[in-house]
């Protein structure tokens, strides 16, 4: 220890009024608690952030699996994207016809009517 | 006074002892005792008695505020840990009940409440209020205070705070390692680096 070194000196004291003060605050929050487990609440905000986290997956991934994937609104990037957008009106009833995804029509060249 | 034998061996073993050993044994058992107090106060909070919380500010919280406004730099930001450190605990009592060490447990949770007043604070200026205070109110201690003060302030915030805990905490590095969240070997390293960096401004020879 250096018992020299802060010889004469001590840490600065905490605030008159800060004991009341945290008090109150420890008193209000354990209340708070314990209307909640009377209320028979007993998660906290992060359990439900993460409750609604897992239930905005549950919803996206159950609209994704009923709808499929739309072929009016591509994708933006990638072979499928590229697909989408070279594939006009025709190429795409023809795909929702046969039942095939219009992106997985990316480089495959369907003859046209008068063309080779 | 016990008539166990046991006991007047050890009445005996303290009266040979001399002064300053005694006195030590002394501030041991003084030591062992707010331990025990602490301890107690903890397993009632943990069993939902709300008046064991005082017990606990009284023993504590000069600990609490010091590492806090050594940590933060400004005297309201340590005010602000104290009071959150206070209201975590009556928020989760339950878990006091398996806590070893309850002052280096609120020591930790000192520690951590003040990295989160920072983090929200975002201070574009440093505070630096005054974190020593002379004990008599003598002039040239008073001066000695505030320049030590104004030196401690120039410290990078968690080498103050290894200082803090173990020159006013008395804690072991080990025990700060575990209060800070990093291994003793890093503790140890700011403290001494800390405190090097002090000796040498404040042209203290060793």
């Amino acid at each position: 220890m250096n018992d020299e070194l802060f010889s004469g000196m001590k840490p600065a004291a905490a605030p008159a009024g800060l004991r009341d003060r945290a008090l109150r605050a420890a008193r209000t929050a354990a209340g708070r608690r314990a209307g909640k487990e009377r209320a028979g609440v007993r998660f906290t905000r992060f359990d439900l952030a993460w409750a609604a986290a897992l239930l905005l997956l549950l919803a996206c991934h159950i609209l994704i699996s009923i709808g499929g994937r739309s072929d009016q609104i591509g994708a933006t990037n990638g072979q499928g994207g590229v697909a989408e957008m070279r594939r006009d009106a025709a190429d795409r009833e023809l795909a929702r016809e046969v039942g095939i995804n219009v992106a997985l029509l990316a480089g495959v060249r369907v003859p046209a009517e008068g063309r080779p | 006074m016990s008539d166990e034998p046991g006991a007047v061996e050890f009445s005996c073993a303290v009266a040979t002892l001399p002064p300053v050993e005694a006195a030590r044994g002394a501030e041991l058992e003084t030591d062992l005792s707010a331990a025990a107090s602490l301890a107690a106060a903890f397993a009632a909070l943990a069993v939902g008695d709300l008046d064991a919380i005082g017990p606990i500010y009284d023993a504590c919280a000069a600990d609490l505020f010091g590492l806090a406004l050594w940590r933060t730099g400004s005297r309201e930001d340590a005010a602000d840990v104290v009071q959150e450190v206070f209201v975590r605990l009556a928020s989760a009592p339950s878990a006091l009940g398996r806590v070893r060490n309850p002052r280096a447990y609120l020591l930790a949770m000192g520690h951590s409440a003040a990295v989160d007043v920072l983090r929200r604070r975002k201070r574009t200026v440093e505070a630096d209020d005054a974190v020593l205070e002379p004990v008599r109110p003598d002039p040239v201690t008073a001066a000695d205070a505030a320049r030590a003060s104004r030196l401690v302030s120039g410290l990078p915030a968690a080498q103050r705070e290894a200082v803090y805990l173990r020159h006013f905490a008395g804690l072991s590095f080990a025990e700060i390692g575990g209060v800070t969240g990093v291994p003793t070997f890093t503790a140890a390293s700011r403290y001494r680096l800390g405190i090097g960096r002090l000796r040498k401004l404040m042209g203290v020879v060793r």
